[in-house]
């Protein structure tokens, strides 16, 4: 018999509402609310042998220290098993279940299967590394869901692999991994084109992913008032690329210095922008970053000042990851600078 | 049209007297092939080895990979070695098993890696084949266009030395490429090839008929023109994705729609586009491909890409000018999808890209073992001494995630 504790909040682990959210982890013998469903889902399979209890607003205001915590309840309990909520779209159970079943699987080796509402921010931040049941938005679907996971579970404990997620009834990871199948790409391309013409459906490798809609700040509102500075991703570095930055796939951003530099020439900087052709910018810097002219457009008052140095880094094949951490840095740098405005020139 | 190709199976290959191919076996003659590749005396030094598969042996800096090819009475890559003649009839003699890869250092061009054996032998083509390398050492403040212009003709002037062997040789078998559909084929779909080729400046340059197609409105290629060399690569960046000569001449996409031409489908031709730049050059090249294969009267297209990034907009545009026509598509892409894979794939998409076949992820991690030997250079761009072991992306592993699906990789949500 497998032996399974189930994670629970104050809420469904019947202390309390809003005014318990703050409660400390705590470890109680037994199923408890949605525990005992699935305590008769499981049967005689598998027993709930603890059940811990943890304050919504506790551990997300502390998850690091409580997640330790509630480590250190469970790990003594030996389980098999471990299962979190559901939590539904609740929006602070969701992201404390993930954590706590992220910290059971990858720190104690124990598998743990949680369930949520796909738009749960738990879901999100927790699908990479979390087995997180789909379940619908509110707890009027307990039944079906404990059903789902004792079930699920079960395989779990029983050291059996998945099928994949969607199969399973799982919220996809959103992690995309590298695969070898048994056809080239040229061979699944034309039979996935047969296919269409003959008016079958077909299953895409790859789902066009959504992105982010950044919208515009608003415009400056006196340029001739404003500090404003530039920045580029194309590639731009002192003639010999003293601090190596990369071509393609770049991993950092730079700053360099500008005083005194009233133009950009081409003895002092060059592009290792790998993406486009460097000729023009090489035979002229100023083309990629416009030095020249905006020193000239501060000189005449119509642009208020601009900082001694620039930013730079290469858009090329950049990771999502790398060009919005680089962004993020750089605008706080900028801001910490007083800095209002930035002219990113992009290639 | 007919096109055969004579092949000739080679096993192995090494340096001696005189060059000859006998039981699989290719005999160099070194000195000869190098006094032929610098026959101007351009380069200030020139040098070639020997890689076989299975060898402690990594290759870095990698341009550019041809296979060796005789047109018995030509050029095999006309126009870029030797004058314009049409390509895609008649007889042309082929190697296979063997790719000659041009290495060396181009300023802004990111690494290429092939690793003979090892975990890092699984990605890409030329962990396959044995491989000629060729090291040729610009001349002192040589233009990096003079140097590259001499390089890629020194890789193609090698390649139709080494097949020059067998130019009195029965070939082991033969390849017929023919038009010819059966009479029976009438129900049949008639399907076209839209080739993205990626032509965006100097590096980055691919050729057709020894022309540059940087300012090319698309046009049809027959595919034996294809397969008889008649686009050949001057384009080296992110290098995972590349799509070199050698795989242009043995287009997995054009050799899989000859083989099923008038059984499965009817092939009306690939139709070639460059990808742009700008947002109207793209465009325009997007409805122009669509309406070419329209006008060939095809129902659906594969389309395939080089490169990425704003390369994908050229892609998503020509799918949906095709859709939108009525015609169905498949495309093949590869991602870059981050070292994790939870980052969005590409960087454009359309509602019509409903049938995407995925060659894999650039950014995912291999771990590299020590290699005992290195050739084409001494130092891994942005690594370090090349024989030690270490960890790149796929972005490094030449053709690993190539986008005429060469290989059998793909990338699937877990």
């Amino acid at each position: 018999m497998f032996r399974v504790v189930h994670y629970l909040n104050q809420f469904f682990g019947q202390i309390g509402g809003e005014d318990h959210a703050g409660i400390g982890p705590q470890l109680k013998d037994r199923p408890l609310g949605p525990g005992l469903a699935l305590q008769a889902a499981l049967g005689d399979a598998a027993q709930v042998v603890g059940t811990v209890i943890c304050g919504d607003n506790h551990i997300a205001q502390n998850t690091e220290q409580a997640v330790d915590e509630i480590l250190a309840l469970i790990a003594p309990l030996k389980p098999d098993l471990l299962i979190a909520g559901p939590a539904f779209n609740a929006g602070r159970y969701g992201p404390a279940c993930g954590a706590v079943c992220r910290a059971v699987t990858q720190r104690l080796g124990i598998p743990a299967l949680t369930g949520m509402y796909p738009e749960n921010p738990g879901a999100e931040i927790y699908r990479g590394d979390v087995l997180c049941l789909r379940t619908g938005g509110t707890a009027a679907g307990m039944r079906e869901s404990i059903a789902a996971m004792a079930k699920l579970g079960l395989r779990l404990a029983a050291g059996e692999t998945l099928g994949p997620r969607e199969d399973e009834g799982l919220i996809p990871s959103g992690v995309r991994k590298n695969v070898w199948l048994d056809k080239t790409g040229a061979a699944r391309a034309v039979d996935m084109l047969l296919e269409r013409l003959a008016g079958r459906p077909v299953t895409t490798e790859l789902p066009m992913p959504v992105f982010d809609v950044v919208a515009p700040a608003p415009a400056v509102a006196d340029p001739a008032r404003a500090r404003i500075a530039l920045v580029t991703e194309g590639g731009l570095v002192p003639t010999g690329n003293p601090d190596r930055l990369e071509s393609s796939r770049a991993s950092k951003y730079l700053r360099y210095e500008l005083a005194g530099v009233d133009t950009l020439i081409s003895r002092d900087f060059q592009t290792v922008h790998g993406g486009y052709s460097g000729v023009f910018v090489n035979e002229d810097p100023n083309r990629l970053l416009p030095v020249d002219v905006f020193r000239e457009l501060v000189r005449e008052g119509r642009v208020g000042s601009m900082p001694d140095y620039f930013y730079t880094t290469t858009g090329n094949g950049t990771s999502l990851e790398n060009s919005r951490k680089f962004g993020a840095e750089i605008a706080e740098r900028l801001k910490a600078d007083g800095v209002q405005g930035v002219i990113l020139t992009s290639t | 049209m007919r096109l055969e190709h004579c092949v000739y199976a080679v096993r192995d290959a090494r340096f001696g007297p005189e060059t000859r191919l006998e039981g699989g076996v290719l005999t160099i003659d070194k000195a000869e092939l190098l006094a032929r590749i610098n026959a101007d005396g351009f380069f200030a030094e020139v040098d070639a080895d020997l890689a076989r598969p299975g060898e402690s042996v990594r290759i870095i800096h990698v341009m550019d990979a041809v296979e060796p090819r005789l047109k018995p009475d030509g050029s095999p890559y006309p126009g870029a070695l030797g004058p314009v003649a049409m390509a895609g009839q008649g007889r042309t003699h082929v190697l296979r098993g063997l790719a000659v890869l041009q290495t060396g250092a181009r300023q802004g061009i990111q690494e290429g890696v092939i690793d003979m054996s090892g975990p890092g032998a699984a990605y890409g083509s030329f962990s396959r084949t044995v491989n000629l390398v060729l090291r040729c050492a610009p001349p002192a403040e040589a233009p990096a266009i003079a140097f590259d212009q001499a390089a890629r003709k020194a890789g193609l002037a090698a390649a139709q030395y080494l097949a020059e062997a067998t130019r009195s040789l029965v070939p082991d078998r033969v390849e017929v490429f023919d038009d010819a559909a059966p009479e029976d084929a009438a129900g049949l779909p008639r399907v076209a090839y839209i080739c993205h080729l990626q032509s965006q400046g100097v590096l980055r340059d691919t050729y057709v008929y020894g022309e540059n197609v940087r300012t090319l409105l698309p046009t049809i290629l027959h595919p034996g023109e294809v397969l008889d060399g008649a686009i050949v690569s001057s384009n080296y960046i992110i290098a995972c994705q590349k799509n070199p000569t050698w795989l242009h001449a043995n287009n997995p996409v054009v050799r899989e729609l000859c083989a099923r031409h008038g059984r499965e489908l009817v092939f009306t031709g690939v139709i070639i586009a460059n990808e742009h730049s700008t947002l109207r050059e793209k465009s325009r090249s997007a409805k122009f491909a669509a309406k070419l294969a329209a006008q060939l009267g095809a129902s659906g297209v594969v389309l395939s890409q080089e490169g990425g990034g704003h390369a994908d907009t050229d892609l998503m545009l020509c799918c949906a000018e095709c859709e939108k026509l009525g015609i169905r598509t498949a495309m093949l892409i590869n991602e870059i999808a981050g070292p994790r894979g939870d980052q969005p794939s590409l960087v454009d998409t359309t509602p019509y890209a409903t049938a995407v076949v995925s060659t894999g992820n650039n950014d995912e991690v291999v771990s590299l073992p020590a290699m005992d030997r290195v050739l084409g250079g001494g130092e891994v761009t942005g690594v370090g001494p090349a024989a030690a072991a270490f960890k790149t992306a796929l972005g490094r592993m030449y053709t690993a995630t190539n986008q005429f699906g060469a290989l059998a990789m793909s990338a699937r949500e877990q």
